[in-house]
């Protein structure tokens, strides 16, 4: 009875799929999650909202900032308070904006390498997963787009939620488990049980100090553009390293004012 | 699963008591070669509503569209050209391509008539030949104008209907649908039942419709009678007509006469009637096309004021603004028809969205700033790109009469306006300007002074009309109770329900409005506000002439004997 257990869970493990990790901040597009909040709420209706949004999301990314130089800031704070912003803005609006985020911001400066090494795997047969701090209805346009230019599909998505009261006005909350800089990895671990992905047959693509987690969690991790504490660990761990340019490096320093950069020029991009 | 039990009694309940059982309906069962008299049919809503029935009812034996001649075109004319060059039946156009004359005389026949007169514009042994052949009559014809002479509104709106009416007397089935409209619920806020309640207005007052008619025909006449001059008399007659709608809690002429018009025909036994009523009728999701609109409707001044550097739009953000797409209300239409010709209909129908699927002003608003912003974004204009993009739009939740900003705002284009039309260059500027400028700069003063003069304008019919609106968008919150519609929708089954059913509730506002509603209004009706024409269809030279409805020969008394008598 026992053997015939161990040959089926053997088989299942065996059967289970490899997923292929790839973390949207930093890995896929330099832009910082608070990048996103700051794009939103900087065209919200009322000049006063914009204005205080902004200025909340500046000191969240300031926040950001300092902790990425060890300041002793907890990144997943500066996350909470850039999304908190949006609070009492409708359903619509962030919907409509974060379309627009993903289109005219993120979807012209994706790594290429990072769009290379997403094909590739799928067609070496790892199921592509994002990872991402940011909102939801950005990831599933970016999703949508990268699918449809690339002609493979994701098998999952990891990201952050909006909660949104009776009224569909967003309430400034994320509904948990909340994603932060850092892969939570009992979460992560439960996901791919429930998704049926083997961790240790995966891998996964990061680029920053608070990916180190995800990476250590999967088979095969890469850095790619790593920060130069990821690079150090990567080194001394033999992990490989990828470098490669971005394609519109600053861009999200444009957005984070609240103003995109502009669809005209990205057409090939451009969603009906 | 259903279960079909014949000795269920047919009536205006067809559902089962209590196990979930529903009479089956079928639109083109019931419909089968009947033969029916359209009226209103060069209207919005008309054009649509036969759009539909030709295109996914094609077992009906004939319409008949009753249409008056216009601008030196004859009713055949008229109507022909419609199917030939009108963008409400591109979708017909294109299906049918050359086919579409021969296929449209096969079931279109038009009679010349007015619904104004008395059997309907027809001599009396024409209506009687025609109503003959009739099994149903769809009234559709209505003046919509929120503040027209009473004078015509009474005779389209109000007697219109009593015409309708009484030409189904003496039709063979003894039907009538008279479209109507869900704001004769007047001056109310809060749940709008399907119901009418005879002789009593919507603020509660007791009255006889048929006093309410000679009385305001009476008024009419007289102050025509006394008026200095014809304009100062049709300025007497909606000032008092419209006081007189006040008191009894209806908003406008436009409602106080459609109002009237259903107290009148409601609940005469003799003939079958069933009144349809449609809230806000904006543009198309799928027939004729999406996005097709025609005229300018409600949200048109408050879709156009975003598009501008004004803010603050008069509307109550947390009210319903109740919107039906075109076609859906002319599925609406087409399944009260069905129940109607069943014998199961209900008195009342609405046609609306509120109660079920509801969307807000604020809503509305919200959604065509973030529409705006991304035209603009896109726009090769610096100003629209880098200002009137990031200039949203809120809600100011104060009433449009108390709203200053627009009449300071036409009260300043009107101040420009002067300035560049009084400006006297040889006067200002030195000579040698003038000599080598002076053409030029004359040039310019005439074109600002012309694009100022159109701002102003263009305000002040855009303050007018918000002003006319205000009971519905702002003063009242309406929630059309539409029970009986989508009760009609639930009898529909397989590729019926699809194609013929209310799914208003199916409706998702955002898409809607961004993709539909909005390019609609710009390609549309914003043009009409700016003064512009928009253009009709290409000439695709189908040479599509129908044919006019002519009595039997034979039963002719004598030459001549059907003189037609319009001034009944």
């Amino acid at each position: 009875m026992s053997v015939q257990l161990n040959e089926e869970a053997v088989l299942e493990e065996w059967q289970k799929e490899r997923g292929a990790f790839f973390k949207l901040e930093g890995t896929l597009h330099p832009a910082p999650a608070w990048a996103s909040a700051a794009f939103i709420v900087g065209n919200a209706p009322l000049v006063k909202q914009r204005v205080l949004g902004l200025g909340g999301a500046w000191a969240a990314g300031a926040m950001d900032g300092l902790s990425r130089l060890g300041a002793g800031l907890a990144r997943a704070g500066a996350t909470g308070l850039a999304f908190r912003l949006l609070a009492g803005m409708s359903r619509d609006r962030i919907e409509v904006l974060a379309k627009d985020y993903a289109q005219e911001v993120l979807l012209p400066g994706l790594r290429q390498e990072g769009l290379r090494l997403l094909a590739q795997s799928f067609e070496e047969g790892y199921a592509p997963v994002l990872i991402a701090e940011t909102i939801e209805p950005i990831c599933t346009e970016l999703i949508k787009a990268i699918e449809k230019k690339l002609g493979i599909s994701f098998c999952g998505l990891l990201c952050n939620r909006l909660e949104f009261d009776e009224d569909d006005h967003c309430t400034g909350n994320l509904s948990d488990p909340v994603q932060g800089p850092e892969v939570a990895p009992q979460h992560l671990r439960r996901w791919a049980e429930q998704k049926g992905i083997a961790l240790e047959k995966s891998r996964a693509y990061g680029s920053q100090r608070g990916d180190l987690v995800l990476l250590a969690l999967v088979g095969q991790p890469c850095a790619l553009c790593p920060d130069a504490e990821l690079r150090r660990v990567a080194r001394e761990l033999g992990w490989p390293i990828v470098d490669a340019p971005s394609g519109h490096k600053w861009a999200w320093v444009h957005a984070a004012l609240g103003e995109p950069i502009g669809r005209k020029r990205f057409g090939e991009w451009r969603q009906p | 699963m259903k279960v079909m039990k014949a000795e269920q009694p047919a009536g205006p309940h067809v559902n089962g008591p209590s196990d979930g059982w529903v009479k089956p309906l079928s639109v083109r069962e019931k419909l089968e070669g009947k033969q029916l008299l359209v009226t209103g049919c060069s209207g919005f809503i008309g054009k649509v509503f036969i759009g539909l029935l030709l295109d996914r009812v094609p077992e009906i034996r004939r319409i008949i569209l009753l249409a008056r001649p216009k601008k030196g075109k004859g009713a055949k004319e008229r109507v022909s050209w419609l199917f030939e060059r009108s963008p409400a039946f591109r979708h017909l156009r294109e299906k049918h391509e050359e086919g579409l004359g021969d296929w449209l005389r096969e079931r279109v026949l038009v009679v010349e008539g007015d619904v104004r007169y008395p059997h309907l514009g027809l001599s009396a042994f024409e209506a009687q030949n025609l109503a003959r052949e009739i099994d149903a009559v769809i009234h559709v014809a209505g003046e919509t104008d929120f503040e027209p002479d009473p004078i015509e509104a009474i005779a389209i709106n109000t007697k219109g209907a009593l015409h309708a009416q009484e030409f189904a007397r003496m039709s063979r089935g003894k039907r009538l649908l008279h479209v109507s409209t869900a704001f004769v619920a007047g001056m109310v806020s809060g749940r709008v039942e399907e119901r009418i309640r005879r002789g009593i207005s919507p603020n509660g007052t007791p009255f006889d419709p048929w006093d309410e008619l000679h009385a305001i025909e009476s008024l009419c006449a007289s102050l025509s009678s006394k008026a200095p001059s014809p304009h100062e008399a049709r300025k007497q007659r909606i000032t008092y007509v419209s006081l007189r709608a006040r008191s009894l809690g209806w908003p406008n002429i436009y409602t106080y006469t459609k109002g009237l018009a259903e107290h009148l025909v409601a609940g005469n036994g003799d003939v079958a009637t069933c009144l349809v009523r449609p809230s806000i009728v904006e543009s198309a999701r799928e027939i004729p096309f999406s996005g097709w609109n025609e005229g300018v409707n409600t949200s048109a001044p408050i879709v156009w004021l975003v598009s501008t550097m004004h803010r603050h739009l008069p509307v109550a953000s947390q009210h319903i603004f109740d919107v039906v797409p075109v076609d859906t209300a002319a599925r609406g239409i087409l399944l009260a028809l069905a129940e109607l010709m069943g014998g199961e209909h209900a008195p009342v129908y609405h046609l609306a969205s509120g109660d079920t699927n509801p969307f807000t002003f604020g809503r509305a608003v919200d959604l065509t700033s973030l529409a705006r912003r991304r035209q603009y974004g896109e726009s090769n204009n610096a100003f629209e790109r880098w200002v009137l993009r990031h200039l949203d739009s809120v809600p100011s939740d104060t009433p449009p009469s108390e709203d200053l900003t627009l009449s300071l705002a036409r009260a300043a284009a009107s101040k420009v306006k002067e300035l560049w039309s009084n400006l006297d260059i040889a006067r200002v500027a030195p000579r040698w300007t003038n000599h080598k400028f002076g053409e030029f700069i004359s040039k310019v003063a005439q074109q600002q002074s012309k694009q100022w003069s159109h701002l102003a304008r263009t305000l002040a019919q855009v303050e007018s009309m918000l002003e006319r609106y205000q009971p519905f968008i702002f003063d009242h919150n309406y929630v059309f109770v539409t029970e009986e519609i989508r009760r009609a929708s639930q009898r529909l089954e397989g590729e019926e329900k699809e194609s013929l059913g209310w799914d208003v509730e199916n409706i998702d506002w955002r898409d809607y409005w961004m993709n539909v509603q909005i390019p609609g209004l710009d390609r549309w009706s914003l043009p009409l506000l700016r003064g512009e024409r928009v253009p009709d269809d290409p000439e695709l030279g189908l040479g599509i002439s129908l044919e006019c409805w002519r009595p039997v020969e034979e039963l002719l008394p004598h030459k001549g004997a059907h003189q037609r008598s319009f001034g009944g």
